[in-house]
């Protein structure tokens, strides 16, 4: 068992030292991938923080569309897609897509689906 | 390239070209981009000086097009009146400065999307290069593709564009490592709504967006990165493309680019000749939006492989998420 500091508040840390240190003292040609390398820093502390109730969220809802459980919702929920023809369960997808969109997007680009239009 | 003397190398082929006195200085790397490196430099030629750019296409880079492609579309695009930095030169070999590569003026201005948008709010100029883009690709799309003489490249599969598109997008997301299915959903609706063919075809920029433009305060200055041409396809795939929120940096309310509304961008569009046809906008629009999440996913694949060791193509990976966004807003039933 580590001690504390929690790999969360790790990547934090590190997160705000390459963004707030790091960035202004790199030469121009560094700072586009010191930039991406603090975004992923505190992208996987949010994965730390909220992946395991996402995931979990997820399966719940792939479970109630498809309507039953199974190994691989993504895949399975994929084939029906591809290989059905049937809009009333493509639209109901569709919700369920969306949902699972927010909960990737709280991790990956947090506000990225406050916005809804085209 | 560091074991590379580019000035001595820039120097010797620009002697060839234009004679003995040819003198190069100033040289600065402007942008190292992922496949090739652009170097800006003065030339100066019978007391004359010139500030140019060389654009160098590293050996053992995947290309799209050959630089000689790209250089003669950018002539072709050129005499029919779309803004494009004048080419002076072009090589194939190019051993002396690290790979094949293409000489032409440097332009003036922004490049780098979030400050292009800050100068367009400055200078409240966010429809006029709307419209200036619009201007562009109908001048672009009045070129006769047969008139080009050079090979540029194709849709990979046979057909319609648009079904070569999706037959391209089918294949592109079988090969993912993960299924997702919101990408299933957005290939059903393609299949759904495939358009008619395009009246005609035409040649097709394909990356004309935020960030591939120069603008200065007067406007659009040109269009560069013409090295993804193609020879023939839907003149919708490349008004779709602009269009997509990836390429709007925040400005999400201004579809062009986060410059403006569609309507300046069509009327530039339609003044200088061209005919908008909305559904098969739209059409391109869920495409290029799909074909850009599986884009990211093989650059995160590039990553994975150890092909290109960048932290770039490492998070493109995670980026895919705001693409499946994207795409399910625009198929909402």
């Amino acid at each position: 068992m580590q001690f504390v500091p929690e790999a969360p508040d790790l990547l934090a840390a590190i997160g705000k030292l390459l963004d707030e240190k790091v960035l202004p003292a790199v030469p121009s040609h560094l700072q586009h991938q010191v930039r991406v390398a603090a975004h992923l820093a505190t992208l996987v502390e949010r994965e730390l923080r909220l992946g395991p109730e996402s995931n979990a969220r997820e399966a719940k809802l792939l479970a109630e569309l498809l309507g039953e459980e199974v190994d691989d919702p993504q895949a399975v929920l994929a084939d029906r897609i591809r290989d059905g023809d049937d809009p009333a369960f493509e639209a109901r997808a569709w919700e369920t897509l969306v949902e699972i969109a927010r909960g990737d997007l709280a991790i990956a680009k947090p506000g990225h689906d406050s916005w809804e239009g085209q | 390239m560091t074991d590379i003397d580019l000035a001595a190398g820039l120097t010797t082929y620009l002697r060839e070209a234009w004679g003995d006195d040819v003198e190069v200085s100033n040289l600065s790397q402007s942008t190292a981009g992922a496949r090739r490196t652009n170097v800006v430099f003065d030339a100066t030629v019978k007391g004359t000086t010139r500030r140019l750019v060389a654009t160098i296409v590293p050996h053992g880079e995947t290309i799209i097009n050959p630089i000689e492609a790209e250089a003669a579309v950018r002539d072709v695009a050129e005499k029919a009146g779309v803004a494009v930095p004048h080419v002076h030169l072009v090589r194939s070999d190019g051993e002396l400065v690290g790979g094949p590569f293409m000489i032409s003026d440097f332009v003036e201005g922004e490049t780098v999307p979030r400050r292009v948008l800050r100068l367009v709010e400055q200078h409240g100029i966010g429809e006029l290069v709307a419209r200036q883009l619009g201007e562009s690709l109908a001048r672009l799309h009045a070129i006769d593709p047969a008139s080009v003489s050079v090979p540029l490249r194709r849709h990979e599969y046979d057909g319609p564009p648009a079904v070569a598109a999706l037959k391209s997008l089918r294949a592109a997301v079988d090969a993912l490592p993960q299924r997702r299915p919101a990408l299933e959903l957005g290939l059903k609706w393609l299949e759904r709504h495939l358009p008619d063919p395009p009246e005609r075809e035409t040649i097709v920029h394909s990356d004309t967006r935020n960030g591939n433009i120069i603008v200065g305060e007067d406007g659009l200055r040109a269009v560069l990165d013409w090295e993804g041409t193609l020879a023939s396809g839907d003149p919708m795939q490349d008004l779709a493309w602009p269009a997509l929120r990836m390429w709007r940096f925040r400005n999400d309310d201004k579809e062009i680019g986060g410059f403006a509304g569609r309507e300046p961008y069509i009327e530039g569009y339609e003044s200088a000749g061209g005919t908008f046809h909305e559904e098969r906008f739209h059409w391109w629009k869920v495409e290029g939006t799909a074909r850009w999440a599986v884009g990211l996913a093989g650059q995160t694949m590039a990553f994975l492989e150890g092909r290109v060791p960048s932290i770039v193509m490492a998070a493109s990976g995670r980026r895919v998420p705001e693409l499946e966004w994207d795409l399910l807003m625009l198929i909402r039933p």
